[in-house]
């Protein structure tokens, strides 16, 4: 008689849980995937973290509004949001601006006056920290 | 219009598939839960821990070292495991475990077993050991 595997391996069915649920954020962030180079990254139990790369001939006047609809999209749709927000330069190792959800709003203000000074080979990245319900 | 939910939520999924393979490997594992006292919890990524108390006078070792191989083979057909560590600490009455030794073979694991019956090796740790499996799937 032959038996019949019914479990791939923790590992295998927890990657196609990580997957299922990666595919769904993405769904949710298209806002910022449609319009900037974005990444997205399992870290650990489930915290995800999203990339955002920006670049001088981005359009950074619809950055920070794409950011809150996909926040909304993920709260209706996963029942979880951006929990911190941090953006670090090209040129500095370090953040320079962390943010938790509290402050949100001052990613705006900071969006604004700064990242539009960048050259054209300098970028900045955006990391939306999100744990998942 | 009514939403359907298609997404339960990440962590109960997780913590579903954590049960779930728990309730796997516990049937893997039946023999030594049948025979000790045994326990098993969700570590980290794919790691689970499996402990196992037991009194070194009162087992006998070829038997408990050819339950622990039919449990390995059992976890490889079923949840497509392994056993990565086998170590060894000796439990005072307090639950205090102390550390004795490690490996990733059941042979050596099985060699250095058998030396703890050696008086020596009681009048230092005493007679309840605990086996401590690390186990990946």
């Amino acid at each position: 008689m032959k038996h019949i595997k019914l479990y791939e391996g923790f590992k295998s069915d927890h990657d196609k849980l990580v997957k299922t649920y990666t595919d769904k954020i993405k769904d949710c962030i298209l806002y910022l995937s449609d319009n900037y180079y974005t990444n997205i990254e399992f870290i650990n139990f489930s915290d995800f973290v999203i990339t955002i790369t920006i670049r001088k001939n981005d359009d950074y006047d619809n950055l920070y509004q794409c950011i809150i609809d996909s926040n909304e999209k993920l709260k209706h749709e996963l029942n979880s949001e951006f929990n911190d927000v941090t953006i670090l330069s090209q040129e500095s190792p370090s953040w320079i601006l962390s943010s938790n959800r509290l402050l949100i709003n001052q990613l705006e203000k900071y969006i604004r006056t700064n990242i539009k000074d960048i050259d054209d080979n300098e970028y900045y990245t955006i990391k939306l920290d999100l744990s998942l319900t | 219009m009514k939403h359907i939910k298609l997404f339960e939520s990440f962590t109960s999924e997780y913590n579903q598939l954590i049960d779930k393979y728990i309730g796997e490997i516990k049937n893997s594992l039946l023999v030594l839960f049948d025979d000790y006292d045994a326990k098993i919890r969700h570590q980290s990524h794919n790691i689970f821990i499996f402990t196992l108390d037991f009194d070194i006078n009162q087992i006998d070792i070829d038997h408990f070292i050819r339950e622990i191989n039919i449990s390995l083979d059992k976890l490889k057909f079923n949840v497509n495991g392994d056993i990565s560590n086998y170590s060894l600490y000796s439990v005072n009455s307090s639950n205090i475990q102390t550390y004795i030794f490690g490996t990733n073979s059941i042979e050596e694991f099985d060699n250095k077993l058998e030396k703890c019956t050696s008086k020596e090796i009681q009048t230092l740790f005493g007679t309840t050991f605990r086996l401590q499996l690390t186990i990946n799937c």
